[in-house]
This record gives structure tokens, sequence and C-alpha cells, in this order.
């Protein structure tokens, strides 16, 4: 069984083995041993509510729990043992300005000439200035499968459920951008590069290490017009790089959508969403967790016959989330195996929060 | 006779147009069409009949008569540019972009769309027949407009300007207007000019251009590299603007990219350096004195004429010694005041 919980001081040490192993695609997760400390730290401080709500950074982790028999779970075996991390930051960009360019519309027109031109424009903008971001997400390649990405990400989703009133009214999430097959990306090399005069990796890589302001320093200041840039640039407007579609489409089943901002480097679209409004923190209930027989109550034929339930205990630094296929919501009670009241922390009677892991399951048994 | 600069007049009609046809219109703005050039050889006479208070759209037409009497050339010069409206051109704006942390700074090229000129005098429409005419008559024709303004400075502005035509390819496509006009016409270059009529104060094109100002890195290496770049029949009326005191720095083109010069009346030779000197005939023991210089009839101004002329100025006595060829062609009596300016 994978357990996803908030991280802790100690996991500092696999945190760091995890952003090794993630090379160097992942921008907010690079294996910088001081910087991933003050990260954990900031994220226990979090947890804890120690840090004025709109500072916080909520980390999680996915480690391995005993119970469970799903593919992706096999490989994590070893009780204990950290395969993947998924953050909630409560507000981007109240430090430094949090760029995006957004697409917007000019419709330049004659009517003497009878010309009517629907133009598209990159605005610079700060307007995602406050709102909280799912970010840093990453899951060990031994554990892909199962249910593992999906409660690595929509277990923050449960945690936006239980914070809600420390959380700001819109939620985002940026997405990876259209890259050609070498890596290299047509927006940057049309737009970017003729302002920041370096490659990709490198200016990305300093806007991750935190100093965006120099963004504001080098970017445009003053609309572009996508006709100025190459055809395949304004292809890449908003389209995700091919490895992130199915990211995409998860969190556009989740109520998250595309506004027409995107990243200011590779064009990736950043989606939004309304944090009361998402399908999780919206439709996912409060229970009480229950003690379940030795056999799960199901039909005969097994287990997966329930819908997986994401299953969150409602503790803020203790804070755990399992993906339960055993049983349904009924009459207000959610039946657990010991294995699972254990993974989260939880005893017979205690309250639990749970939702479908996927939109259109029920909730309710029977 | 010398060959003579003056305001057109009705009997010009025929040889204009001619004229018209024979100026490649990618390159020369001056009227074509029988009714568009009789438009403008009428406004000139009504614009030299006017009596000005401050300049408005004033519109005077000056033509080439070479030495044999026949019209070798046109050239004109309005009042103020944009008069109904405003004058648009792109302006060289660099914006400078520094990050203090990565010790990175640039300067990166702007274009804006600009109606600075707006009001400022504006010689344009100037064309010679170079199977007629050669540089002296050229440079007297182009610098005759300048005379006119000299000679009645209340007419004009203090700031003058003249938009010049811009790079084009052996396919007479234009790079610039390729990369920008065109994304926002949807037209070939000279569709556009027909539909703007060759005019810079239309009120389509703030409908049509960008509102923005354009970043020049983002523009094809081709088009950028158009930009203030002069036609290959331009030269010679940069050559001579530049002569008077012009300087190309500030201002492009909307369409084509062409440089524009401008240059303040202080700046501008015959503006700053002529002098309003009574005629006298130039005798045989001045004639060695005599110089070089632009000679424009002062007075009525629909009576303007101007030539070249070696001309003896004695400045304490208000005098200038004129050659009999002189009088002839500027159809002055001695004693009558006559505008000098040195070559």
């Amino acid at each position: 069984m994978l357990v996803l919980r908030a991280i802790r001081a100690d996991d500092a040490g696999a945190l760091f083995a995890l952003a090794r192993q993630a090379g160097s695609g992942m921008t907010t997760l690079k294996p910088d041993a001081a910087a991933l400390d003050a990260r954990v730290e900031r994220a226990v401080r979090s947890f804890a509510g120690t840090l004025p709500p709109e500072e916080a950074d909520y980390v999680f982790v996915l480690e391995a729990a005993a119970g469970g028999r799903t593919p992706g779970e096999i490989a994590a075996k070893e009780a204990g043992k950290v395969v993947g991390v998924s953050a909630l930051k409560a507000a981007v960009g109240l430090r430094e300005p949090f760029y995006n360019f957004r697409l917007g519309r000019l419709v330049h027109s004659s009517r003497e000439l009878g010309i009517y031109a629907d133009k598209r424009t990159l605005f610079l903008t700060n307007d995602y200035t406050g709102c909280a971001e799912l970010c840093t997400l990453y899951l060990a390649p031994g554990c892909r499968g199962g249910h593992a990405g999906r409660l690595l990400s929509k277990a923050r989703l449960m945690y936006a459920a239980h914070a809600l009133e420390r959380l700001p009214e819109t939620l985002i999430a940026e997405l990876r951008g259209f890259q050609r097959e070498d890596g290299t990306s047509p927006f940057w090399e049309s737009l970017g590069r003729h302002f920041f005069r370096m490659d990709f990796d490198r200016a990305d890589d300093i806007s991750s290490l935190g100093s965006k302001s120099f963004i504001a320093e080098l970017m445009p200041r003053y609309p572009v017009y996508t006709d100025f840039l190459t055809g395949e640039a304004r292809a890449a407007i908003g389209v995700v790089h091919r490895g992130t579609a199915p990211a995409r489409r998860l969190l556009e089943q989740e109520g998250f959508w595309y506004e027409g901002y995107v990243d200011i480097f590779d064009a990736g679209p950043v989606l939004q969403g309304h944090t009361r409004h998402l399908r999780i923190v919206r439709d996912g209930q409060l229970a009480i967790a229950a003690r379940a027989a030795d056999a799960p109550a199901g039909p005969s034929d097994g287990a997966d016959a329930f819908a997986p339930l994401l299953v969150a205990n409602t503790a803020s630094t203790g804070f755990r989330v399992i993906v339960t296929t055993t049983s349904a919501l009924r009459y207000g009670r959610l039946p657990l195996d010991p294995h699972q009241l254990d993974a989260l922390h939880l005893a017979e009677g205690d309250p639990v929060r749970v939702a479908t892991l996927n939109p259109g399951d029920r909730l309710h048994h029977g | 006779m010398p060959s003579i600069a003056r305001l057109a007049q009705p009997a010009d009609l025929d040889a204009l147009v001619r004229v018209g046809e024979i100026a490649d219109p990618r390159v020369y703005t001056l009227p074509r069409s029988r009714a568009a050039v009789q438009a403008a050889i009428e406004h000139s006479a009504e614009s030299a009949q006017r009596s000005v208070d401050v300049p408005a759209d004033e519109h005077y037409l000056v033509v080439l008569e070479d030495t044999a009497g026949a019209l070798a050339g046109a050239a004109a010069i309005r009042a103020t540019a944009g008069s109904q409206g405003a004058f648009f051109c792109f302006r060289n704006d660099v914006i400078h972009h520094a990050s203090h942390d990565l010790k990175i700074s640039n300067n990166v090229h702007v274009l804006s769309l600009s109606s600075d000129l707006t009001g400022h005098t504006q010689l344009l429409s100037f064309f010679v027949d170079p199977a007629a005419a050669g540089r002296a008559d050229a440079a007297l024709l182009s610098q005759s407009r300048l005379a006119l303004a000299a000679v009645d400075r209340h007419r004009f502005g203090q700031q003058f300007f003249a938009s010049l035509a811009g790079w084009c390819d052996e396919h007479l496509a234009s790079p610039f207007w390729d990369a920008l006009g065109r994304r926002f016409f949807g037209m070939d270059f000279i569709a556009a000019e027909r539909a703007v009529a060759g005019a810079r104060n239309r009120t389509l094109i703030v409908e049509l251009m960008p509102h923005y100002p354009v970043y020049v890195p983002l523009l094809p290496a081709a088009a950028q590299a158009t930009i203030g770049q002069l036609h290959d029949e331009a030269h010679l009326a940069y050559d001579i603007l530049s002569g008077e005191g012009f300087e190309a720095e500030n201002y492009v083109d909307l369409f084509d990219g062409g440089p524009i010069l401008e240059a303040h009346a202080s700046k501008l030779r015959i503006l700053a350096q002529s002098q309003l000197l009574a005629a006298q005939a130039l005798t045989t023991a001045d004639a060695p004195l005599a110089r070089p210089a632009l000679v424009a009839r002062s007075g009525a101004c629909a009576d303007f004429r101007c030539v070249h002329a070696p001309a003896s100025v004695h400045v304490d006595d208000g005098i200038a010694l004129l050659p009999p060829g002189a009088f002839a062609a500027l159809r002055i009596a001695p004693g009558e005041r006559v505008l000098v300016a040195p070559l």
C-alpha cells in the first residue's frame, strides 16, 4: 500500500535522493541539499501552522506502507521508502513577482478597406499573484502505474479541502510546454532567446532558483503580437509537452481549465480552478472511520469492484491519504481494514475525508 | 536661361502628367492621374494665394524647368504634415533591459507607432527625369522648397522632414513590409500604398497598424536589415537633403522602413544662412567675387522662382550682384529683393 503524507524534517535525505533521480527535467526539484533542507523546514512549519497562511508551502511525500497489492506498490515494498513528492504552495508571487503571458486578442479592423484582423497578443502579467499553486510532482519510475500518480497529485486537493480557509480562491498549475524531439522549445527560440540571450535550460534554472525578478527586467514589457513569432512558436502556445498531456487531462477532469495564461519561457499552459469548486473539494465528504471485517465487504469477485476512493485523515501536521478499493461510504461510515487505519494513523470512530479518486465514480455504497 | 524651379501653374498639367508616368510609383509619391495632378496644381495655386497666419494644409508644388524651358521634375512641400489627422511613422526607440543580479543588459530596439511628426513641415514628391536633368538641377529643385520656406517663413513650421523610399529587392518586394505591414493589412505593399494613396495620415493606419511597440529582434533578419535603408533610386534625394542639413535618425516609414530625414529650421543651411538682399547687376569688376548661390525671388508667393546663379554679396550694403540671366530667370528688375543662400 502507498500512503501520501505531509513531509517531515527527517525526509530531507529522501527528498534529495528523489531530486537526484528526477534529473534536469524538474525545474522545481533540483538536487540542491541546502535548498531542499530549507524547503522541508518551511513545509514542516506550514503544516504546523506557524507560518502566515500565504507563506505556506505544503510538501507531501508518497511512501510505501504495509499491506496492499496493486502493481505500482510492489516496487515500494520496503515500508517507509519515499517514492514520490508533490506540493501545494499557498500563494505565488508575494515575495517576488510571478509572471505569465496572457494570450489576448486585439482586433484591427478597417471598414474602409474591408479588413478585419483578429490579432493574438502576449501580455506579460502578474495576474496570478496570490493564487495557490500545485507544483513539484515527481514519482519514481518503478512506482508508476496503479493509483500512485493520481494519489500523488489528487491528494493535494484533499489537503485543499482540509485547509480551505487557509487557501486563496484560485488554485493554478503550470504545465510543461511543448518541446521538439530534441528537447528545444520553439517558443523560447522565437521569443525569449532574443531577450535573454541564453539557452532555455540556463534561463529556466535561474528562474527556478528564485531569481524571478530578472524576468521582468529582461522580458518584453509591451504586448507582443504573436504574428511576429514563427509559426512553430505560435502553434506551441498553450500546448503541453507530450509527456504532460495526461497530467493536463487529469487536472481538467478535476475542474481546472485553461484561461489563456502561459509560461513565459515555453508557453506551456497554466490551468486554473476555483479552489472551492474543484471536484474533490466540492464533492468530498467527511465520514467516520469504521473497522472493516477481515474479508472485504464488497462483491465476492474481487475487492476492486469498489470504485477507488481517496481517504484522508483530518490532521494537519500528520496529514495522510491513501487510496482504498475495498470499501465505499455507507451511512456516513467508511469501513477500513487495520492496515489502512494504521496507514492513516486513525482509530475506529475517527473522522475521515473521502472523495472518489476518479470523476464520475460513486462515493456511496449500494 | 538657367534651369529654374518655380511654383506649378495650370499650363504645366500635361507635362506633369508625363513626368508622373515615368516615375516609379514604388519610389516616388507624386500625383499621377490627370485629375490628381490637376488637383495638386490647383491646391498649390490656392495655397500660394492664401494669406497664412498659422501654417495649415497648404501644399506647394514646385516644378523644374530645364534650360530649354521643358518641365524636367517636380517636388512638393506641405506646410504641416497630417493636417487632416496625424502623420504616422515608426519611431526608433531603445528600451534598456538590465538585470543587476544576472549582470545582463540588453538594449532592445523597438519601433513605436508615432504621430510625432504631425504638424511638421514635410518635403515630399521629389522627382526629376534623369534623362532631362543633372545633379545640379535636381539639387535646385529640392532646395527650392527650402528657399520657398525661407522667403515666407510664416507659411511653414520650425521642424522639417522628408520620408525617403525604403529598400526593396530586385523583385520589388519590401522585406520590411512583408514582415510587418502585410500582417496587418493582408495585402501587397503597392496595394496598401494605393489604399492610403501614399499618405500617412489616414485613420485606417491607426485602425490596422500595431498599437504597441514592435520588438525589432522578433522580425526576420531581412526585415531588420532593411530598417532605415534607402531605395536605390532615393540616394540622390538623400544626398541633396543631407547636404542641406537633414539627418536620419529617429524615424522610419511605416510601410517600407525607409529613413525619415529631419531637421530643425536652424540646422537647415538655406533657412539659417540665407539673406534678403536687393538685387543689382553684377559688374565686370565684381564678377570675380561672385560665388555660386541659390537665388530666389521674394514677394508674392505665387510668383516664387528660384535659380542657381553666381552672386556677389555685399552684406553691409544689403545688396547682391547678379548676372543678367538671373534677372531674366527670376523675372525681376534691379532693386527688387531676392533671397540669397550660398551653395
